[in-house]
């Protein structure tokens, strides 16, 4: 292929940060944790007992997915941590892939490397192999790190052949989606918001009832699944990596044959009309944003309801299958964040992935209000009599309202179905309470993003640092023997957590008032600003 | 209403080390088409962008009908217009759209000015704005610039990308607005354009203007080139502003300042010159003699 070789440098020099980062959160996770099993098993056959009976509660296995030997370290780690890291390195690929390849397209750099003497394909060989790369490192480094801290060599390589062949699948997705759709953020939504959340969503699903040969048939059609399958630790069973290749070699195939169909910088859809002239609500930052924004938000709108619900049927499940072993309860209350009913354990489990989830949402629009500046948007509209003030709020009033808005309806879906069973109501109005005690934890990560975008507009994606690390603290941290101020050193960790802890106005109402002022002040540093140009 | 539409003086901008604009002063009285010409990266687009408020200055005043540019972006930008240097449409809006969405932002546009200017310049409204060429998108920003009623044009190289055909409907568009009294300040690197619109040009370079004047006298500030077949040349050496004296094949050619040129041309008939040629500094030259950094300014001003 003419000219491959000088494609992929070009995108190895633009992505290597990009993989370094991703590569090394991915890579430790796993090998942290395992390293913490001896202090978080009781020894002796009282902790294995105390195991089983976790392995069976079904809020566990929604969120972890199988177990199969949680007596050895490797084994539990995997349980622990494995499919959610699996998950993870899928989001790594499909964003590098698409980074490689659809966005630099959409800024016309794809155009100035196909210029010279450049085989149509080999911007997408080059993204696809930086994006195998990078599960290979991701593989290689972890399989290294396990081995070196727990024993068991067929464990360690299955676990990064695990982690590796999802993140290789997702390559896969991303390299067609980044030929189906012409932007770049489009290609994303469907890699991320729709086949990996929906995988992930979907074993859920499958994981969470106690096995039956039906459902463990079923197990089988989840790729995020997979990766335990192969049951590291757990006498592995190397076939099942077969699944994962034959996934991956069948997207990066389709996704050549796309390439081949579609002009450069189109998408496969021929481009639509549409009106010649703006409806009447299209007018102002407001009408502006809302006619930008509409899609996503319509997405991020479906997209949670179906999960609240979804997730909601599970909790009747969380309720019968557990027995009231202090051991079990002492366990999930490290896991869950101290509470002690088992179904306020699961809703309040729940409620805190969901708030760091609906956060994006409210990222992603506040960062539009930077891309919209860098795309030379900003520049023409700021030319108008439209203020600044009014522009930015154009995008961080539904950056903010948008995720609590979301998080709030989390909660007043998921319990629906356990109060239509139950003939209580009142569950409803308790756990729609306990979203909106939580919603200060998004405002100030908000606040945050609102700030850098004032002050220091190029420093933006230091906010997902915020996301990085609650999830880090809640997945990786609760297990060390940490001091409680550092896993609380989160945006949601301070808050109240209802109905099993009592309400605390204080924290509530300073982390309000912070979030508030930050997004205030962030919006001083936009109307103090020079805005960018193309 | 003050008589000038834009004042600016001694203005500073910087960008980290970079000095964009330094202690650049001009004037734009108010109805003048005024073009606005200098190298790439002489700091054209920025002083534009300060102009809008979009910059801050570190140093130095602007103003722009009679505000404070900054301060008072939001009511002025009422009676302006801006056309970017780089236009990018917003993927997913048609053009049509996009035209309504900035006009409107500005406080509302002409209908009949837009629907005559979508026909004069042949744009299609309906379609998405990834899919229009380089040549339409800039159509798109330049209808939605000249469809509302505005004192003032801010025009950063609006004809890039056109073909000649949409180049002269652009250009009788502007003779339009001339008549009416509109001030323009028209960035660009095409000379024809601005020798054809613009009653006055400023050079600018290295974040200063150079030189600023109508076409005619910046012409006078350069030196006529002339040849001649002389047969005594001594009375030319000896003449004050008479430069690069040269004959080869029996002609003589040489450069001469403009206010040399009476004694020059009584010296030529004196010593009974024939086949005399005298040809004024083209545009081009003149430009590029500001234009090419290697050249020392002194020389030629
Ligand atoms: N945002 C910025 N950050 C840093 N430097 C900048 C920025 N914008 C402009 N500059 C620098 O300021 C100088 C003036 O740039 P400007 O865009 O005003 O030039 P210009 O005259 O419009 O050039 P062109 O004819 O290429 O459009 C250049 O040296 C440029 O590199
Ligand atoms: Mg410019």
């Amino acid at each position: 292929m003419t000219g491959f070789t000088a494609a992929f440098r070009l995108a190895f020099r633009r992505s290597r940060m990009f993989y370094l980062w991703w590569v090394i959160a991915l890579s430790v996770t796993l090998p942290l944790t395992v390293t913490k099993y001896h202090d978080l098993v009781p020894q002796g056959q009282d902790g294995q007992v105390v195991l089983a009976q976790l392995a069976g509660n079904p809020t566990m296995r929604a969120l972890l997915g199988p177990a199969f030997d949680l007596s050895n370290p490797g084994g539990f780690t995997f349980w622990r941590v494995g499919t959610f890291m699996a998950a993870a390195v899928g989001m790594m690929a499909a964003l590098g892939v698409i980074r490689a390849t659809r966005a630099e397209e959409e800024d016309g750099r794809v155009e100035l490397v196909r210029a010279g003497a450049v085989s149509p394909a080999a911007p997408l060989a080059a993204g696809v192999l930086l994006g195998l790369v990078g599960c290979l490192a991701v593989a290689v480094v972890s399989a290294g790190l396990m081995l070196a801290a727990t024993p068991g060599v067929g464990g360690a390589v299955a676990t990064g052949l695990g982690l590796g062949l999802t993140g290789a699948m997702f390559v896969g997705v991303g390299a067609v989606f980044a030929q189906v759709f012409p932007s770049a953020r489009t290609a994303r939504v469907w890699s991320l918001g729709i086949v990996l959340g929906g995988a992930y969503l979907l074993r859920a699903f499958v994981d969470t009832p106690v096995s039956t040969p039906t459902l463990d048939a079923w197990r089988w059609a989840m790729p995020l699944d997979w990766a335990a399958l192969s049951r590291p630790y757990a006498s592995e069973r190397w076939w099942v990596f077969l699944l994962p290749i034959a996934v991956t070699a069948l997207l990066v195939a389709c996704a050549f044959w796309l390439e081949t169909k579609r002009d450069l910088g189109a998408g496969l859809r021929a481009p639509s009309q549409g009106p010649a002239g703006g409806s009447a609500s299209l007018s102002g930052a407001t009408g502006l944003a809302w006619r930008l924004l509409r899609v996503s938000i319509i997405g991020w709108a479906l997209g949670i309801a179906i999960s609240a619900l979804g997730m909601g049927s599970l909790s009747a499940a969380a309720d019968s299958a557990f027995s009231d072993q202090p051991q079990i309860l002492d366990f999930i209350r490290k896991l869950s964040g101290g509470t002690e009913g088992l179904r306020d354990a699961f809703f309040q489990a729940m409620l805190t992935i969901m708030a760091t989830v609906v956060t994006v949402a409210g990222i992603m629009i506040l960062a539009r209000l930077r891309s919209e500046e860098t795309d030379g948007h900003s520049e023409v509209m700021l030319s108008t009599s439209t203020t600044r003030w009014t522009y930015a709020l154009g995008m961080a009033v539904p950056a903010v309202v948008l995720p609590v808005a979301l998080l709030v309806a989390t909660g007043a879906l998921m319990p629906v179905l356990q109060a239509m069973t139950d003939g209580s109501p009142a569950v409803v109005g308790d756990i729609t309470r306990a979203a909106l005690v939580l919603t200060p934890g998004i405002v100030l990560v908000l606040g945050l993003g609102m700030l850098l975008v004032g002050w220091l507009p190029r420093w933006y994606g230091l906010v997902w640092v915020a996301i990085g690390w609650t999830m880090f603290v809640s997945w990786v941290l609760t297990l060390w023997n940490v001091p409680d101020w550092v896993t609380k050193l989160q945006p949601w960790g301070y808050l109240p957590h209802l109905p099993s802890e009592p309400m605390r106005w204080g924290a509530f109402s300073v982390e309000l008032v912070a979030g508030l002022a930050l997004l205030a002040l962030g919006l001083v540093g936009y109307r103090r600003r020079d805005i960018a140009g193309r | 209403m003050t008589s000038n539409a834009i004042e600016i003086s001694d203005l500073v901008k910087r960008f980290g080390s970079t000095v964009a604009l330094d202690h650049l002063t001009m004037t734009v009285p108010t109805g003048q088409v005024h073009g606005f010409l200098g190298p790439n990266g002489a700091g054209k687009s920025t002083t534009i962008r300060v102009l809008l408020g979009l910059l801050r200055s570190d140093a130095g005043t602007a103003r722009l009908l009679g505000g404070d540019p900054w301060h008072d972006a939001a009511r002025l930008h009422r009676r302006l217009a801006y056309v970017p240097g780089d236009v990018n449409l917003w993927p997913n809006l048609t053009g049509g759209e996009a035209i309504d969405v900035i006009g409107r932002a500005r406080g509302g546009l002409d209908k009949a000015k837009r629907a005559m200017l979508i026909e004069r310049f042949d744009l299609d409204p309906t379609k998405k704005g990834r899919a229009y060429s380089k040549g339409n998108r800039q159509k798109v920003a330049l209808i939605a610039a000249l469809a509302s009623d505005v004192d003032l044009l801010l025009l950063d190289e609006p004809t890039s990308g056109l073909d000649p055909l949409m180049e002269k409907v652009f250009s009788d568009v502007i003779v339009t607005e001339r008549r009416e009294n509109t001030t323009v300040l028209l960035s660009s690197h095409i000379l024809s354009e601005v020798e054809q619109l613009c009653d006055h040009v400023s050079i600018i370079r290295e974040g200063r203007i150079v030189e600023s004047g109508t076409l005619d006298q910046l012409r006078h500030l350069h030196r006529t080139r002339l040849a001649a077949t002389v047969g005594d040349l001594s009375v030319l050496r000896s003449l004050p502003g008479v430069h690069g004296l040269v004959t080869e094949n029996g002609r003589t050619t040489f450069e001469a300042d403009d206010d040399a040129m009476p004694p020059v041309l009584a010296a030529l008939a004196r010593a009974g010159a024939t086949g005399v040629t005298a040809t004024p500094p083209s545009l081009e030259e003149l430009f590029l003699s500001h234009y090419d950094s290697r050249t020392p300014e002194r020389v030629m001003a």
